[in-house]
């Protein structure tokens, strides 16, 4: 089969940005329901199922795609407050040569066990009541692998750790007695040497809120952990790394115990005190210098280099902090809720004295995934899903290569109806950006998660290989590609 | 002499004797003890003075019943923590959050230890019950 047929057979309509894409055939005629992106499972696991493929996934790309985000959104006519507060389903898509397989199960949480077995929400009521960060834990952000484990990571606490062939649970990841339940972000760091960094954000502890930062091996040993005090007790997401140090942006969203308000209260935004940017020396974990940038908010990074006097970290930027606040109706509604989607920017953040500053670029990006052969080193190609599509309709199905270096774009749209989700990098050949993308998109008018292999250097011409389910997912949020 | 005091004492206890039972519900594992300590001012609950009364309790089931007799009615709080490894402290991890079961009377402290004014409550002087129910 060529790309031609393949396009064809997609039914992806418009391909606007495709130049060798025929025109498809009619669009389908349902309206799209945007709203399956949502959607709750509400069984345990969902059996494997073979998905109809066209194309052929390249031998590279033999493995697994795991996916992690909330799948649980409702229980007993009550929905959770925000997106973020579902309880995670890992979702496996097995790529062989004989085809493509789905299964999923949700991580199998304190508080996922319990809600289960009282059929609705009943957290921190005399019910269900609620001790310590793992208590209120849905794992539901990302996963990685680690010491021949699946990790379901958080970010307010534990990693669950998973067997990587059934997805059941085994219990949480203690790196030690003193570090169990503690903050862990969904967004550890790859080293050079094949360890990751770490980080975690406990605003309500002791005095001043402490930033913990770790270092841990590829199989599963923490090799150096460190405390800090927060000087603001502001929200980071993720976090950026140059060769030398690591960079944590704190948006001015601020914790306050004493006032009842979290991260998700939107009376905790104060862009008076611009953004907070803690540069950690890798080499000595307690050295940290403080600077500023203008109010902002960040979820993800791209690429960070050092520049001489300076760090740059490319990043997805948002003016401010209203996705923490939305509801899910907000969420569905998309571009109709009026809120403006992230921009991909370089943040300049000088190591002396100075102001840092914002260099926006005009593309509007999110779910940034660089070429992990360049950490903390100067790279071009940031993968991202963009916001560039009709605007008229609520979600885009558009992904991008952004070189930022060449200012390069290269766009492929999945066409109206479409809304596509992280789409991982896995590098062959030397060049940066040389490899394969794979990730999913959930097509709204026929109620199917489809799973997309593209030559990362050539997106545009669509992608070489497409596997439909036969099954809707509800929108996940990042993933690991495990091969073999 | 001796028995005159204690006869003395034991008329002025009865005098002004309450009990306080605590339906203690939630412990989530069958070992160790319920360390339970009542507190009749801010002082004592905030570990700078002498609690009122403290009982330890050995956790065999998920919820235990205790009877503090011989209290004087009026006001107090109740903290108690689930020695579950018998180590004689509550455990925590690195940012002080327990790794063990506790709770307060009223059931406040949900988000960390609540002050006296939010767990205190009054001991009538015919016997105050309290559920409590162990985070």
């Amino acid at each position: 089969m060529d790309r031609r047929t393949l396009l064809q057979g997609m039914g992806a309509a418009l391909l606007t940005g495709c130049a060798s894409g025929p025109r498809p055939a009619a669009a389908p005629t349902a309206a799209p329901d945007w709203s399956l992106g949502w959607r709750s499972v509400t069984v345990d696991a969902l059996a494997p199922v073979e998905a109809r493929v066209k194309g052929r996934f390249p031998d590279a790309l033999h493995g697994t795609l795991y996916r992690n985000g909330p799948a649980r959104l409702e229980r007993a006519g009550q929905r959770v407050r925000h997106w973020f507060d579902g309880d995670g389903m890992v979702q496996a898509f097995r790529v062989a040569p004989r085809g493509v397989s789905h299964h999923g199960r949700f991580v199998s949480t304190f508080k996922f066990q319990n809600e289960e077995r009282l059929g609705h929400y009943a957290l921190g009521t005399p019910e269900l009541p609620a001790r310590g960060n793992d208590a209120h834990n849905t794992s539901n952000t990302s996963v990685l692998m680690v010491g021949g484990e699946l990790l379901a990571l958080w970010e307010a606490g534990s990693a669950y750790r998973l067997d990587p062939a059934t997805l059941e649970t085994r219990g949480t990841k203690d790196w030690t007695p003193e570090l169990t339940g503690v903050p862990f972000s969904a967004h550890p760091l790859p080293e050079r040497d094949g360890s990751y960094w770490n980080f975690g954000l406990a605003p309500y502890a002791g005095d001043q809120g402490l930033m913990l930062l770790y270092h841990f091996s590829a199989d599963g040993r923490m090799l150096q952990f460190a405390d800090l005090p927060m000087p603001i007790p502001g929200y980071a997401h993720a976090f950026a790394q140059t060769e030398r140090h690591l960079i944590v942006v704190l948006a001015p969203l601020l914790w306050d115990d004493k006032r009842d308000m979290t991260w998700f209260d939107a009376k905790s935004w104060q862009p008076a005190l611009g953004t907070t940017v803690l540069v950690v020396e890798k080499a000595d974990l307690t050295r940290v210098v403080r600077r500023e940038l203008p109010a902002g908010f960040v979820f993800h990074f791209g690429h960070a280099w050092e520049d001489g006097d300076r760090l740059r970290a490319y990043a997805c930027w948002y003016e401010d902090s209203h996705f923490m606040h939305q509801t899910l109706e907000q969420d569905i509604q998309g571009r109709g809720n009026g809120f403006p989607p992230a921009r991909l920017a370089q943040l300049e953040i000088p190591l002396g004295a100075g102001e840092g500053r914002i260099l926006r670029s005009p593309h509007h990006a999110e779910f940034p995934v660089v070429d992990p052969r360049v950490p903390g080193r100067r790279g071009s190609a940031h993968f991202v899903t963009l916001e560039d599509g009709d605007a008229t309709l609520p979600h885009g199905g558009v992904i991008a290569r952004i070189d930022v270096e060449r200012g390069r774009v290269q766009r492929f749209d999945y066409g109206p109806g479409v809304i596509a989700e992280e789409h991982l990098f896995v590098p062959t050949g030397s060049r940066e950006g040389q490899g394969w993308l794979l990730g999913t998109s959930l097509d709204c008018t026929r109620g199917q998660t489809r799973l997309a292999a593209f030559d990362a250097e050539h997106l545009d011409d669509g992608p070489v290989a497409l596997a439909t389910l036969p099954r809707a997912l509800p929108l996940g949020f990042h993933g690991t590609f495990l091969k073999g | 002499m001796k028995s005159l005091v204690a006869a003395v004492l034991l008329l002025a206890a009865n005098a002004h004797a309450a009990t306080l039972t605590l339906d203690i519900q939630g412990l989530t594992k069958k070992t160790g003890h319920v360390l339970i300590a009542v507190h009749a001012d801010a002082a004592s609950f905030n570990d700078k003075g002498k609690p009122a009364a403290v009982r330890t309790v050995e956790v065999k089931d998920s919820k235990l019943t205790v009877s503090i007799p011989d209290l004087a009615p009026g006001t107090y709080a109740v903290s108690l923590f689930h020695d579950a490894n018998d180590n004689n402290k509550l455990d925590t991890n690195f940012i002080g959050i327990p790794k063990e079961g506790y709770g307060f009377s009223n059931n406040v402290g949900a988000r960390g230890k609540p002050g006296f004014d939010e767990a205190k409550f009054t001991l009538s002087a015919d016997g105050t019950t309290l559920t409590l129910t162990v985070f």
